[in-house]
């Protein structure tokens, strides 16, 4: 049939990884993203070539990402809160290993169990490291299904570029709405030689050791160094975001994912009203699009950050604010999402 | 819908994400045009999200009755069977709606229920939309179909062509589609029973015969942002 599909969040990052050429999943189920482990296993037990295991625990699957990551596949697990936290030292790990992988987060109430329904309390885990050191993930933010599949992609190619482990950090409603999605070819992209690094067989030259660790500080230090400056690389080049009525607004709405779908059409609602409000989308929330707002606060000086939490983006809005302008701040959180009606009446307060 | 000899109980199964609950749900409001005693049973024990049970006001507003986890209960990660199912199923004053969970995992619970439902008049429909994965082609519906009879212990009725790509339907999604089933139900040897289009659409298609009766749906289960 046609390339057109109508499919499930969960699912559609699922296809997206294996069309980028993802061949190895390893992971846990949890609500709201077990249609991803469930797709993945579907389709890659099938596959040559490919493995899939649901793995014992999160632990175990983010260790296994490891194992296979460092021989060069492209490799991809899969939780929702609670499993990404376990999974946090694995990152940690993966990290300052350098090794190209792609992590997904579909992210629901918390802290601790939470509940089952969406939220976006898992930011400043997701863009302030997460686990111990000095490290940061590439976090990208999808805001519909077929962004989900176009950053899924770039979410490989990006982890590939950098030898950096690529999140993609959703939430339970993107995961489990239906929209019609269309699959094109995945970008290509320049990347460089994984044969350079990867674990491969040693036959014919020196034994390679991909390692989360040096005991000599000087060294360790180097390291660190350099992924410092991988980061700033990142801040120079990878930025993404979309604006919306920025130019004539007199209030600009900071939000992303799901959220930002729904201060769309809150917009749409307070334009009948008169009221002018702009829209700044993060796409990328690690590197933060810090320029373009710090540039926004130079002309508007109103800003409302809007999230599934109690407030987290928010402190990064206002560092690139800079004190230019007000910054308020709504959010919903526990696995409630907020309504176009009630942003608005949040705007008119303000 | 004109419909002699309609069933007293109403299964709908089919694929993950077929569109099951909204056509049991759309199903049931037509029935109470035609009823007084109608249920609908929410036996989805695989999605979190999006079930019958969140439409629960619409429901009772037409006074047809929910049967579902109790509402302390809904937000549970659980699978719940509420204990009231088997005495609607044999209660025949009512005509009940069951809109069972997805794909053969979903269907297990009809198992459960299949000795009470051999013996009664039903009507199990298999849900299709040719524009989901593994329901793309017709190998896979029939395999699926195979499954559905398997873990539900139940033999299928009728088919019930629902080709959408929700917004993006147009006249051509829904021709190329329903040609898909039709293969497919000669492939079983099963009646289509109908085919769905939404309310939205009827203009579009109007002047157009598909060969089997329309079933105009309305959506229930909306995005927080429409």
């Amino acid at each position: 049939m046609a390339e057109k599909l109508l499919m499930k969040g969960n699912e559609a990052i699922g296809e997206a990884a294996i069309r980028a050429g993802c061949r190895f999943y390893f992971g846990y189920p949890i609500t709201p993203q077990s249609e991803l482990t469930a797709y993945m296993a579907k389709k890659l037990l099938r596959m040559e070539d490919a493995a899939f295991i649901q793995a014992e625990s999160e632990v175990a699957a983010i260790n296994m990402v490891y194992g296979a990551g460092a021989t060069g596949v492209r490799v991809m697990t899969s939780s929702s809160s609670p499993g990404i936290s376990l999974k946090q030292e694995g990152l940690s790990y993966l990290s300052l290993a350098e090794i190209p992988c792609v992590v997904v987060n579909m992210q629901r109430g918390g802290p601790g169990l939470g509940s089952i329904q969406p939220a976006q309390g898992d930011y400043f885990q997701a863009t302030k490291g997460g686990g111990h050191g000095d490290y940061h993930l590439i976090v990208l933010a999808p805001s519909s299904v077929q962004e989900l599949v176009n950053l899924t992609m770039d979410a490989f190619n990006l982890a590939d570029q950098y030898r950096n482990p690529a999140m993609i950090l959703g939430d339970g409603l993107l995961g489990q709405m239906m929209e019609a999605v269309e699959f094109k070819e995945p970008p290509k992209v320049a990347l460089p030689d994984k044969n350079e690094w990867a674990i491969t067989g040693c036959k014919g030259r020196k034994p390679r050791h991909i390692v989360p660790f040096d005991l000599d500080p000087l060294v360790l230090e180097s390291w660190n160094k350099k992924m410092g400056e991988k980061y700033t690389l990142l801040k120079q080049k990878e930025v993404r975001y979309e604006l919306l009525n920025t130019e004539e607004a007199e209030l600009i709405i900071v939000a992303y994912g799901t959220v930002a779908r729904i201060i769309k059409t809150a917009i749409k609602n307070a334009k009948n009203e008169g009221i002018k409000i702009g829209l700044i989308r993060p796409i990328t929330l690690f590197p933060f699009p810090e320029k373009v707002i710090a540039e926004a606060a130079e002309r508007v000086k109103k800003f409302l950050v809007v999230e599934m939490s109690l407030g987290q983006m928010i402190e990064d809005v206002k560092l690139a604010v800079n004190g230019k302008a007000e910054v308020k701040f709504y959010g919903r959180s526990g696995g409630v999402v907020p309504t176009p009606i009630e942003i608005l009446e949040e705007v008119k307060k303000i | 819908m004109k419909n002699k000899d309609e069933k007293r109980i109403q299964i709908f199964v089919g694929g993950f994400g077929s569109g099951k609950t909204e056509i049991a749900i759309n199903y049931s409001f037509q029935l109470r045009e035609k009823y007084k005693q109608v249920a609908i049973v929410d036996l989805d024990i695989v999605n979190p999200y999006f079930r019958t049970r969140e439409v629960r006001d619409n429901l009772e507003l037409q006074e047809i009755r929910l049967i579902a986890p109790k509402k302390e209960m809904v937000y549970a990660d659980l699978p719940q069977i509420s204990p009231e199912i088997k005495g609607m199923l044999q209660n025949i004053h009512y005509y009940v709606v069951l809109d069972v969970g997805g794909d053969d995992v979903g269907s297990v619970v009809l198992g459960s229920f299949s000795s009470i439902l051999q013996g009664l008049d039903y009507e199990m429909s298999m849900v299709v939309n040719v524009y989901r994965p593994f329901t793309q082609e017709i190998a896979q519906i029939l395999q699926l179909a195979k499954e559905l009879e398997k873990s539900s212990r139940l033999k299928l009725t009728s088919i019930i062509s629902n080709p959408n790509l929700q917004e993006l339907t147009d006249k051509g999604t829904i021709i190329k589609g329903h040609k898909l089933i039709e293969q497919v139900a000669r492939e079983l040897k099963l009646p289509i029973r109908f085919l769905c289009i939404e309310k939205s659409l009827a203009p579009e298609i109007k002047n157009m015969n598909f060969n089997h009766p329309i079933f105009y749906l309305t959506r229930f289960m909306k995005l927080p942002w429409k």
